[in-house]
């Protein structure tokens, strides 16, 4: 929050902090934080020279241009959702469909329910949104997955249910707890934005399929950003129930009128065919997760091992219980910086939170974690 | 003045009923109907192929702000700071959402001139805000006057937004006016938005002022411009909003929050249009000029009083005379001869007798739509 806010700003700028950007490590510091950013899939620059071509650089649809909301709405049903292009919205990236989400759902001091970790930048939406957050508590033997009798006692006055399969933070799919989430909001009445953003970043590949009729009160965010590295193109989803698809699209029309049109282009090439690409980054990265697991285990490090890239959660008790001390000294002393997982969510206390990065780099930075973890 | 109800009509659910009658010309959206020029493109090209595609900081590449500041210190006369007094946005749309959302409370007024572009209702009502009209008048070619604006103020006026050339009257402020602005901006202690999108399209002489160059309002004005319009890049979705540091750091914070940041490759190829040659600029007004002039001659044969665009990519025009209101004239011309032009409603109550419609067609395309607004008019009842 801010303490000392410009007096011409509107009041709502008072729920955030202004400034959140961590300055970068200094350079003997290895950084397990900072995300891969592997080249894109060929077939990104085919298609975005072919488009530029074409001449598609018009305004495009506001919902987006038709044939990406089939070959969306193809996928998603292919995955076992109920999707069809009339209830997809292409937005800005995967942030824009949360965003357009949460304000079309949420009433003014609007209560939401988050159903495990809760990514801070979401956090920070709410908290703009003037949303009141309820944390279900998390239990790291359970792998931070719902307990349906916790679900049930906190629903009562809550207005959205907020559930991520998979879980950005953890990285743990858990598709059964979310399908008893969904059916114990449903029952309610109560209305659930369910993040995929990372759906297809599983290393087993999608594990869905939640049972999910049109007319379920249940809107789905997915992204391209983290599966096919495209963070640049921004380009994200919003599939609504078939009923509610006015106010959002209202909104993202006020807000940003259509999604960058080569984006669009770009985005349904890869889902049309990407070459193999992301196979074989599937396969890349679970080798890797493998190595790094086998690693942290030799080295006696509880881990969560994760369903889904890039995260990877780690229990630092040993360094300190409270894991932003844990992250502090690990980079003073262990010159590896990682992440403070409570900043996801109080439940995560104890844990911080790495990414899966250049292979060799983070292969070196988790050895200095587990050398610095051994002298504890 | 006037507080402003919401409006009768949705102008994109009008733009996509036009879209699915086959054969419809559309004079709705100010699309230009050129390509992006080739250096933009080739720009954007060289981007991808040297994999120049991944995220920027949210405020945008430093290029594209150092760009952005050289631009408006040569062309506008305003010195910002590319660092701390310029974001990037996902187009101009959004730039308008991030600062109502910004600058505006619950029960923060904002004058708007009128007829204005409904886009601003969304923004300013999803901030809490309420609109305030400031009337502008064909007789004097929509110039916003200082003592209309005035007429406004309450205690509750945080905002006064001058859109110049203007969308949809397509009046231009003269300096004269501009200069009674920023007093009374000044006098009356408001922050201004300056929404210069359309400020590459002037005609018949019309001069361009940039508020923020004026003395005294550096500090309580923001431009907002884009590169839609004058570089034909409408697809590509970016835009920017240059002001004082403390805006631009909290409307750079909630970039952050709702989408991160503008497209990569339309950031290089902003950087290409805005460095890049100019003439692009000039022959894209040079056409629309063009088709200004001959829509007019030819909008003088019919019972229409078309005002006279001194800026901007759009005629608005009075059809009262032709025996119908702008809106039986609108959904006629779809219905009968498949053409969408946009009710006056749209843009505010008081302009139920007018329509907008852009200039963004071919000549030969412009002057059918002529020959099908003459068979429209001619079985009206007069």
């Amino acid at each position: 929050m801010s303490a000392d806010l410009h007096p011409r700003l509107a009041s709502r700028m008072a729920r955030i902090a202004l400034s959140d950007t961590t300055p970068p490590p200094p350079a003997d510091v290895i950084d397990l934080v900072q995300t891969e950013a592997p080249a894109t899939p060929a077939v990104v620059a085919q298609a975005a020279a072919a488009s530029l071509e074409r001449g598609e650089t018009h305004y495009t649809d506001r919902a987006g241009i038709l044939p990406l909301r089939e070959a969306l709405a193809a996928r998603l049903v292919a995955e076992g959702l109920d999707a069809d292009p009339e209830r997809l919205i292409v937005t800005n990236g995967g942030s824009e469909a949360r965003f357009i989400a949460l304000q079309t759902l949420l009433p003014p001091g609007g209560r939401v329910l988050a159903v495990g970790p809760l990514h801070a930048d979401v956090r920070r939406m709410l908290q703009l949104l003037g949303a009141q957050v309820v944390d279900l508590p998390l239990r790291g033997s359970r792998r931070f997955r719902p307990d349906a009798a916790d679900v049930a006692a906190a629903l009562p006055g809550v207005d959205l249910v907020l559930l991520a399969d998979p879980c950005p933070i953890s990285g743990v799919s858990d598709p059964d707890s979310a399908q008893q989430v969904l059916e114990l909001a449903v029952r309610q009445g109560t209305r659930v934005l369910l993040d995929r953003s990372a759906a297809w970043q599983q290393y087993g590949g999608v594990t869905t399929p939640l049972d999910l009729a049109a007319d379920a009160p249940v809107w789905v965010v997915g992204s391209f950003s983290g599966t096919w590295a495209m963070h640049g193109w921004r380009v994200g989803f919003l599939l609504t129930p078939k009923v509610d698809r006015g106010g959002p699209l209202a909104f993202k029309e006020s807000m940003s009128i259509c999604t960058s049109s080569l984006a669009q282009h770009v985005a349904l090439a890869v889902l049309a065919d990407d070459g193999g690409w992301l196979a074989a980054r599937r396969t890349d990265l679970a080798a890797r997760r493998e190595r790094v697991l086998q690693e942290l285990a030799f080295g006696g490090v509880d881990v969560l091992a994760p369903d889904a890239w890039p995260s990877l959660l780690l229990h630092t008790w040993a360094v300190h219980p409270d894991d932003v001390q844990a992250v502090e000294m690990l980079e003073r002393q262990g010159r590896v910086r990682v992440e403070a997982a409570s900043r996801h969510g109080a439940g995560l206390v104890g844990w911080v939170r790495i990414v899966l990065g250049d292979e060799e780099q983070t292969l070196e930075g988790v050895r200095r974690l587990i050398g610095f973890h051994l002298t504890c | 003045m006037s507080s402003a109800p919401a409006s009768p009509v949705n102008m994109f659910a009008l733009f996509e009923l036009a879209r699915a009658r086959e054969d419809a010309i559309s004079l709705g959206l100010g699309d230009p109907d050129v390509p992006t020029p080739a250096h933009i493109m080739d720009a954007a090209n060289a981007a991808i192929a040297a994999g120049q595609t991944g995220p920027t900081e949210v405020a945008g590449l430093p290029e594209l702000r150092q760009a952005i500041a050289a631009k408006l210190a040569r062309v506008n006369g305003v010195q910002v700071d590319p660092q701390r007094e310029v974001l990037v946005t996902t187009g101009g749309q959004e730039a308008l959402y991030l600062l109502m959302q910004a600058l505006i409370s619950d029960g923060d007024e904002v004058i708007v001139p009128d007829p204005r572009y409904t886009s601003y209702d969304g923004a300013v009502e999803s901030a809490g805000g309420t609109l305030v009209l400031a009337p502008t008048s064909p007789d004097d070619g929509f110039q916003l006057h200082a003592a209309a604006v005035e007429a406004c103020i309450t205690p509750r006026s945080k905002l006064l937004l001058v859109i110049s050339p203007n969308n949809p009257s397509a009046g231009v402020n003269t300096p004269e006016t501009m200069a009674a602005l920023a007093e009374v901006a000044i006098r009356h202690d408001l922050l201004v938005v300056a929404d210069e999108i359309y400020e590459a399209y002037l005609y018949d002489g019309a001069q361009h002022v940039s508020l923020a160059s004026l003395p005294g309002m550096r500090e309580r004005t923001i431009t907002l411009n884009g590169f839609s319009k004058t570089y034909a890049m409408t697809g590509w979705r970016v835009g920017y909003l240059a002001g004082p540091a403390w805006f631009i750091e909290a409307a750079t914070a909630l970039k952050g929050i709702v989408n991160v940041h503008a497209p990569t490759v339309s950031q290089w190829a902003a950087v290409a249009a805005l460095n890049g040659p100019q003439t692009c600029v000039e022959e894209l007004r040079a056409m629309v000029d063009r088709r200004r002039l001959m829509m007019l001659d030819g909008m003088a044969e019919l019972p229409l009083r078309a005002s006279r665009p001194q800026g901007g990519l759009y005629i608005w025009a009075d059809v009262s005379p032709s025996g119908m209101d702008g809106t039986q004239f609108s959904y006629r011309l779809l219905d009968e001869e498949n053409v969408l032009v946009l009710p006056g409603a749209i843009f505010g109550e008081a302009w139920g007798d007018w329509i907008r419609m852009t200039l963004l067609q071919p000549d030969e395309v412009l002057q059918e739509v002529l020959e099908r607004m003459r068979r429209i008019c001619a079985t009206a009842p007069v």
